[in-house]
């Protein structure tokens, strides 16, 4: 299908989250989302390592009611060190990725520990750095193993089924990936990090094509996540270029989306609230507020069952929520 | 046996960077000592460091709010970096234009400080000084920014002069007045920064610089013995003349490059220890147009600078990063490293939170009894573990090489190994006590060897010798 970029737009609807350490409503650092049942979210924050330590997963929901947290920083069953990418399994489990415990850890909704996939190594079904994940409409696990350059698939019960993918800047090769996403129809989408590009397979892993040039609107500058929408347009999280990037089926560049949070989420509301006089007075004193709306370090992307665009915006603490319009 | 090109390289890579494990020095040896040095001087020769992958596994240390993850990146940086110079300078600058985050309260701002130091840290000093006087970190940190047309703060410009460029004196004179104190921070005032949003909702912005003529004060002024309406730029334009500047400098980089000088309140009435090196580098200031890479370049190729080793005492930002270096450890990204960055703070060194403008006094003055112990334990507990690639190294080097039963060997190729690092004659005789010692409780001599290395190595790194550069 062809698209024609001058007939939609992206249009900013809202932010969920603000800079706050629970039980304080808010996000720290937040590097992925995964959307459960009944509107439900799950954000594993990446934050502080030194003493205290703030690493956690926050459970919200699209409203931004705050649903509690779990998780905490260290080597334990349902700790983690470097928190990467989340996915939410239909069963009810959530599963997080660890680049540093080369671990995958399975928890319930309520945030009990399940069991964890771990083994170290470049062997079949062992991890080096794994990174993002997503299950496809089989609900196989797809892993991200981005230290060993390659896509690992198991069972959602962690058993090895395949894998493919080498270092290398060639179709079908990786350098360090990040996001993986899968379609409806099963296609496997993988954020090609440091070659900076996005590379589609079929579900068996063969070569389908690639998005981003080295140039131009379309440039890629170490992509990290990425999402397909029903209409099966392409938007990528241009970590390094801070934007989003949105392209057609035949990886065709579309447009940019660079952030628009204006106003304030709930919890911001709250938290202004807190010291009204002090936070007015210093925003009082500004007259360009473009550096506020832009993302900062984004880094992962999904888009819910609505068509809600929910762009993780790590170094600003918050959501931001778009939709797509046909104009 | 001593190799004279290893000892040379060494040294190199000590000063102009934060040392070398022995393989990378014996590659350097067959590139050349003035090869070598020209690399060291053109960073963008080597590879960029690698800030996408800290970034990517540690994203705090780029947002983070929290100074202890600056310190954390730059340690880190330090240890891994590739362009070991560049990193140098901008720790050589850090001492001289010390800027702290504890007044700052806006972190991210602290990162570009580093980042400014770091791009100009080879450059045109008179660049620097305008950068400088540009940074917010800077303005907020000297209260330039309350600087004002008719209501002047010298803060800035009492230590642009006392403290960046200048000195208070040489030779036994001023080198400035009060009243050229007035005159600087009137040509600063309006030198501000933009309003920024706070930190709260949703984390820290950097400020920008900004310049406000309706708050500077454009009438006339006498600087230096200089008349008109100056501005920063004119007052910078004027330091960067003056042979005080050019003398400041040059002690400033002998102290930090070639052998420890009085502190620098001092320098007003103790001429340098070594006048015609210092002489020389000041030649090189104005030859090369105020050219610290000129400056470097004739510094690190010079006979004063060949012949100057183990005569500095390590600062203890060199020490750690020096220490990691052997080891081999945080090469790579990897959790914890605000352990390390702690390590330095805690021998009396707390990075991007200098104890006063002046910056830490160097020299002796870095060594009391805490700041020894902790730097004989951070030592010796990395070195004596297994795991740290650097430790495998060094033992796999020592079984090659020595054997095990040598001794008097053993003890010259772990010092050639950890340096090469010479030592008094009744340290080789402690290093021999602890050898004899040590064998006489093992007799299965193969299957304890690591164990004996590394209790060597513990005392090698605990050495008065080790502390010096």
């Amino acid at each position: 299908m062809t698209i024609n970029a001058s007939k939609i737009q992206f249009d900013y609807k809202y932010t969920i989250g603000n800079q706050a350490v629970p039980p304080a409503e808010g996000f720290s650092g937040p590097v992925d989302v995964a959307i459960a049942e009944n509107n439900e979210l799950f954000v594993a924050c990446s934050y502080y390592e030194y003493p205290p330590a703030r690493k956690f997963i926050i459970k919200c929901n699209m409203d931004e009611d705050y649903l509690g947290y779990f998780g905490s920083y260290g080597e334990k069953e349902g700790q983690f060190i470097w928190p990467n990418s989340l996915a939410y399994n239909c069963n009810g489990s959530l599963y997080l990725s660890d680049e540093w415990l080369n671990r995958i850890t399975v928890f319930d909704t309520n945030g009990n520990f399940m069991f964890k996939i771990d083994e170290s190594g470049s062997g079949k079904g062992q991890l080096n750095k794994p990174a993002g994940l997503d299950f496809d409409p089989e609900g196989n696990l797809w892993i991200c193993d981005s230290g060993n350059n390659r896509v690992q698939k198991f069972t959602s019960d962690g058993e090895y089924i395949n894998s493919f993918g080498t270092k290398g800047n060639g179709p079908g090769m990786f350098n360090t990936p990040w996001g993986i996403k899968i379609d409806k129809m099963g296609n496997v989408f993988v954020a090609d990090w440091r070659n900076s590009r996005v590379q589609k397979f079929n579900s068996q892993g063969v070569f389908i094509q690639e998005f981003g040039s080295k140039q131009g609107e379309g440039e890629l500058n170490r992509p990290s996540g990425v999402a397909v929408d029903n209409d099966g347009l392409v938007y990528i999280v241009d970590w390094g270029n801070e934007v989003v990037k949105v392209f057609d089926q035949e990886s065709n560049y579309l447009q940019t989306i660079k952030g628009d949070c204006h106003g304030f989420s709930k919890w911001a509301e709250t938290r202004m609230a807190s010291d009204p006089e002090n936070m007015s007075l210093e925003r009082a004193a500004v007259s360009d507020f473009t550096i506020e709306k832009i993302f900062f370090q984004p880094t992962n992307i999904e888009i819910d069952a609505f068509g809600r665009i929910l762009i993780v915006d790590c170094g600003r603490h918050r959501i931001q929520v778009y939709e797509k319009s046909n104009i | 046996m001593n190799n004279p090109d290893i000892e040379l390289m060494a040294h190199l890579f000590r000063r102009a960077g934060f040392g070398s494990n022995r393989g990378i020095l014996e590659e350097y040896c067959g590139k050349g000592y003035e090869e070598t040095v020209d690399e060291l001087l053109n960073p963008a020769d080597q590879p960029a460091f690698d800030d996408d992958l800290i970034w990517r596994y540690i994203p705090f240390f780029r947002m983070g709010t929290g100074a202890p993850g600056y310190q954390s990146y730059w340690m880190y940086r330090m240890i891994s970096t590739k362009r070991q110079l560049e990193e140098k300078m901008t720790l050589f600058w850090h001492h001289v234009f010390a800027t702290s985050y504890s007044k700052l309260n806006r972190n991210p701002q602290i990162l570009k400080h580093l980042t400014m130091l770091r791009d100009n840290s080879l450059g045109n000093f008179r660049d620097i000084l305008l950068e400088i006087s540009r940074d917010p970190a800077m303005i907020f940190w000297l209260d330039n920014c309350d600087n004002h047309k008719g209501a002047p703060n010298e803060n800035f410009g009492r230590e642009l002069l006392e403290l960046f460029s200048m000195g208070v004196g040489k030779d036994e004179e001023s080198n400035y007045s009060e009243e050229d104190v007035k005159s600087a921070a009137k040509a600063f005032s309006g030198w501000t920064m933009a309003p920024q949003l706070p930190r709260y909702p949703y984390g820290d912005y950097n400020w920008e610089f900004e310049f406000r003529p309706d708050d500077h004060d454009d009438d006339e002024k006498l600087f230096l013995g200089e008349k008109g309406n100056f501005n920063g730029e004119d007052i910078i334009d004027i330091i960067v003349k003056q042979p005080a500047t050019a003398r400041f400098i040059a002690r400033h980089l002998y102290n930090f490059f070639v052998a420890d000088e009085p502190q620098v309140p001092a320098w007003q009435s103790t001429p340098p220890q070594d006048m015609e090196a210092i002489e020389m580098l000041e030649k090189e200031y104005y030859d090369s147009g105020y050219n610290i890479k000129s400056m470097m370049k004739l510094l690190l190729n010079s006979n004063f600078f060949k012949n100057s080793r183990f005569q500095r005492i390590k600062c203890p930002a060199e020490f750690v990063a020096g220490v990691m270096r052997l080891v081999e450890d945080y090469m790579e990204p990897k959790p914890d490293v605000h352990e390390i960055a702690y390590a330095c703070a805690y021998m009396g060194q707390d990075l991007l939170n200098p104890p006063t403008v002046e910056g830490w006094h160097t020299g002796k003055e870095w060594i009391d009894s805490g700041s020894l112990v902790e730097r004989i334990n951070f030592a010796s507990d990395q070195v004596s573990d297994l795991n740290k690639p650097g430790v495998k190294k060094i033992i796999a080097r020592l079984s090659e090489q020595v054997g095990v039963t040598n001794n008097e060997e053993l003890i010259n190729q772990t010092l050639e190994l950890i340096g090469p690092l010479t030592v008094e004659k009744s340290r080789k005789s402690e290093l021999m006590r602890y050898l004899e010692e040590f064998d006489k409780n093992h007799s299965e001599k193969d299957t304890v060897f690591e164990q004996k290395i590394i209790g060597l190595l513990q005392l090698s790194v605990a050495s008065r010798e080790f502390q010096f550069a």
